[in-house]
């Protein structure tokens, strides 16, 4: 079964960069990956969220997870916090409360420190808010648990929104936010397509039952992946279906009837079908941009039934014999070999996605040659045409040839001005609305302050906790002093054991008098040292080795286990921990920059990342196109002569001339313009090796109609392509079809140069 | 009576002597609190040590400028924590309406004004506070609050230089009761 895909991502190049991609997609696939973030507005006419707006947004999430469509609907932060913190993390404060062991454990435990700790628990004391203090106190006269709370809120406050009453919400009480994650992977479009309508249908019943006003938006890999499937559905709809019908009616319009439309739509159809077949045995996917591609080659792959059709309809040698013109037979295998090769220098394109395009596309075209010289031929002798075919001489006046080449030549001076497209937001062709939605819904997440990532990783998971360590250090070094940047970090929750062992060994390093020491500090501050026993209990227990380290395993199934699971995930070799870092200061050095020498860590820029990635290989792309226009050359050079320079002169003046006027137009060049031009090159020359392999025999009138109804079916082709929703389909239209009617004009400009004129 | 349970707002300067159990003296705190119906107090400790308490809603900001720490709470979090700062709002509030909920309500007349007592009716509260008193002057304005916590702890707030429904200008409510 051949499954239709629509990611993107098959449309970057390979290497060290996409690998990083991977590794940010599993980043992303413990929070986002089936993940929809939900934003219920506040209705315009209200201050603040009332007891209307809070009913709906409570019935909106339990609804949401009656569908059974969601693993889980989160609107607020996990019950049962507190009690995980008293059970798992209070147990083992002594090993948990010290960022460096070494220095903080005896800094902490000196007189001044136990003196400012004291003085500390005598103004919480004091307070009406000091609950949790006076509760802790007779354990934690220290205030480590202080540390520790400081801790995880600075490390680890950045991951979630603005609680509110229970509720998340945005920094300004306007916006109620739930994160949904779904039974279905994002991928899986049928499903998640039925999650989009369901989340719209139960919040519009809702709202206008509970707050009428109330609005959602929302935004997720799922949003994105369905909507992109539709999109290229419905592309390939479309432009299969304008090439169809423009090349039946082309047909028509030359052959003046029906009777050979079967014959020339067999070899197309047998070479689609042949490039699925291989395509699914060799993928078993194909992706819609592929399959696009594969509607507009019906006009490029009709051209060699068309030629075959329209040459042998009006020779009456062949009538006779039966055999294919040797002259007729030599211009097909040319131009199929030069398409053919354009297709072939895809091949060699670090894009995977450019990669099975070429595969299709050159199966699909080497299928419908193969079945045209098989089929044609012996049908077209056996059942001639009722009525010849139209005879079309399109030959310019020698007069006009010059001029038009000079024209053509001279965008070719803005060339040198050629820039590359640098932003990857170029090529984005989602919709603007949710574009739109993802950028306004994105920057309530106070993670969105956040984007890049620092990626500790490794085959053992303390070997990773370890080096999260490092990191950990490192940044918060710069956050001590000047230049440092916002980040969360999950040693706040969990230090690698390593590091837990070195703290309880820096406790148990201190004086023996330490207790003795302890109880003195207390009796002098006016505390009652009779009432800290569970306090010296514990630090006896910690400091005589009875305190285990804490483990990521211990979190399992509680609410602190979900915030490792934003940070801490498995990875197929091993495991991955992630840092959420600001971006980079402007007025200081970047401390994130350093750490990508460490030779465990990978630091991603997502935006960065994904810009570079689509505009690396650019320059690559390009290369094959000139490598594609050398190729012919010496293909042309070796197989005509002199005639295979005049015959290549038009794809190539017209790939300069095209780059030039997209320079003019102030438009940055990017690997689709490569692709297309590649692509105009391999069938343009086609138009050079018929029309000058005809006039040399003299049947160039003969020709001629046979070359502009190819031209014209694969312009009609490529030109549908403007009626795609998909941006890189319309530029790659747009481009090929402004580029093959160029090299037709060209070619007719060329050929009374090269001696065939039309006669005065 | 009537008038104590039509605060609809209040300024006074208070001090704070908390008994406990850990330490061999009293705790003495002063500073100035201001509050605002239904739901906002202002509680700012100028000695020893300055420390700023903030509540609107389920929304607490508490702030101690001299360690500068700040850090924010919902107290949807904890139902004991909100049911002890909700009762604290009533009392200065009068709401003894709404406290009646969650507490036995006994109003005593004595000779120089009237003594509520609050028992808590059971948990979350009772986990927390063994008792409430709070003493109100002749005129309806409050004058003293003492809690008498779970943990054996008690305390006791005396107001001074009450004013009761005073409005609080723009400045003053963005100054005071922003979370």
């Amino acid at each position: 079964m051949l499954r239709l895909e629509t990611d993107i991502t098959r449309f970057l190049p390979e290497g060290e960069d996409r690998d990083r991609l991977a590794l940010l997609q599993l980043v992303r696939a413990s929070g986002f990956q089936r993940g929809l973030v939900l934003a219920v507005e506040v209705p315009g006419d209200r201050e603040a969220p009332d007891e209307a707006f809070r009913v709906l947004v409570a019935a909106f999430r339990t609804s949401l997870e009656d569908t059974g469509l969601f693993r889980h609907v989160r609107g607020g932060p996990p019950e049962g916090t507190v009690e995980a913190f008293r059970e798992i993390l209070w147990p083992r404060r002594f090993a948990l409360f010290a960022d460096n062991p070494e220095s903080d454990v005896p800094a902490r435990f000196s007189p001044e420190g136990v003196r400012k700790s004291l003085e500390a628990l005598r103004q919480a004391l004091a307070s009406p808010s000091g609950a949790m203090d006076r509760a802790l106190a007779p354990e934690d006269p220290l205030l480590l648990s202080r540390d520790l709370l400081d801790r995880l809120d600075r490390e680890l406050s950045h991951l979630s929104p603005r609680t509110w009453q229970g509720q998340w919400f945005s920094r300004d009480l306007r916006t109620a936010i739930l994160l949904a994650e779904t039974e279905a992977q994002a991928f899986d479009t049928i499903r998640q397509g039925e999650v989009l309508d369901r989340v719209r249908q139960v919040f519009g019943r809702l709202q206008s039952e509970l707050c009428p006003g109330a609005s959602l938006r929302l935004t997720g890999l799922p949003r994105f992946v369905v909507e992109s499937e539709q999109r290229a559905r419905g592309d390939i709809t479309r432009v299969s279906l304008v090439a169809s019908a423009a090349s039946v009616l082309l047909f028509l319009l030359f052959f003046r009837g029906i009777r050979h439309l079967p014959l020339v739509l067999l070899p197309v159809a047998g070479g689609l079908a042949l490039a699925t077949g291989i395509l699914s045995l060799v993928h078993g996917r194909i992706h819609g941009l592929t399959l696009a591609f594969g509607g507009v080659l019906i006009g490029a792959a009709i051209d060699y039934p068309v030629h075959l059709v329209h040459h042998l309809s009006q020779d009456p040698a062949f009538r006779e014999s039966g055999r294919l013109p040797g002259p007729l037979q030599k211009s097909l295998w040319a131009g199929f070999l030069t398409t053919l090769s354009a297709f072939g220098l895809l091949a060699f394109s670090t894009y995977p996605g450019l990669r099975e395009i070429a595969l299709f596309c050159a199966t699909a075209l080497s299928g419908a040659f193969a079945c045209s010289l098989a089929f044609v031929p012996p049908v077209v002798r056996r059942f001639p045409a009722r009525r010849l075919p139209r005879r079309v001489d399109i030959r310019l006046p020698r007069p006009l040839a010059i001029p038009l080449l000079v024209l053509a030549a001279l965008p070719v001076l803005a060339v040198p001005a050629l820039r590359l497209e640098s932003d990857a937001r170029a090529l984005d062709d989602a919709d603007p609305a949710t574009l739109a939605d993802d950028a306004h819904v994105r920057s309530l997440l106070p993670s969105s302050a956040l984007p890049r990532q620092v990626v500790c990783s490794g085959p053992d998971v303390q070997q990773v906790l370890r080096c999260n360590d490092r990191v950990h250090r490192h940044l918060a070094a710069f956050r001590a002093g000047n230049g440092g940047i916002p980040f969360a970090s999950l040693h706040g929750l969990i230090p690698s054991e390593d590091h837990q062992r070195r703290t309880l060994a820096a406790l148990a390093a201190l004086p023996g008098s330490l207790e003795d020491d302890l109880r003195g500090a207390l009796a002098g501050a006016g505390f009652r040292p009779d009432r800290f026993g569970p306090f010296f209990e514990a630090l006896a227990e910690a400091r005589g080795g009875g305190v285990t380290p804490l483990l990521p395993q211990d979190l399992d199934g509680t609410p602190l286990g979900e915030a490792r699971d934003g940070l801490l995930f498995p990875r197929p070799d091993g495991w991955a921990a992630v840092t959420l870092a600001g971006p980079p200061p402007e007025a200081t050095p970047d401390p994130v920059a350093d750490l990508a020498e460490d030779p465990e860590v990978v630091v991603l820029d997502p935006g960065a990342l994904v810009s570079r990635l689509i505009t690396a290989s650019q320059a690559q792309t390009f290369g094959l196109l000139w490598a594609g226009v050398l190729v012919n050359g010496i293909w042309m050079l070796g197989l005509r002569g002199r005639r295979g320079l005049w015959m290549l002169l038009p794809s190539a003046l017209t790939l300069a001339s095209v780059t030039g006027v997209l320079v003019l137009l102030g438009q940055p060049l990017n690997f689709l313009h490569a692709v297309a031009l590649l692509l105009v090159l391999g069938m343009g020359v086609d138009y050079g090796i018929f029309l000058l392999d005809a006039s040399s025999s003299g049947e160039v009138s003969r020709t001629s109609g046979s070359v502009l109804l190819a031209a014209a079916t694969t312009l009609a082709s490529f030109g549908g392509m403007a009626f795609a929703r998909t941006g890189a389909l319309v530029a790659v239209g747009g481009t090929v079809s402004g580029g093959l009617l160029l090299v037709l004009l060209l070619t007719l400009a060329v050929l009374p140069l090269a001696g065939h004129g039309r006669p005065p | 009576m009537r008038s104590f349970q039509e605060v609809r707002t209040l300024r006074a300067a208070f001090t704070d002597r908390r008994e406990v159990d850990l330490l061999d003296e009293p705790l003495v705190s002063r500073g100035r609190l201001h509050y605002q119906r239904p739901d906002r107090l202002h509680y700012a400790v100028e000695s020893p040590g300055r420390q700023e308490i903030v509540v609107a809603g389920s929304q607490v900001r508490v702030s101690q400028r001299d360690l500068g720490r700040s850090r924010s709470l919902d107290l949807q979090a904890s139902d004991t924590a909100r049911a002890v700062v909700s009762s604290l709002i009533q009392v200065l509030g009068g709401r003894l309406d709404r406290l009646e909920a969650d507490y036995l309500c006994r109003s005593l007349r004595m000779a120089d004004g009237w003594e509520v007592r609050l028992a808590p009716r059971g948990p979350p509260l009772d986990r927390a506070v063994r008792g409430i008193e709070a003493r109100i002057a002749g005129d309806g304005s409050l004058r003293e609050v003492r809690v008498r916590e779970a943990t054996g702890d008690s305390s006791r707030m005396t107001l001074e230089d009450v004013q009761v429904n005073v409005p609080f200008s723009a400045e003053e409510e963005k100054a005071y009761f922003t979370p």
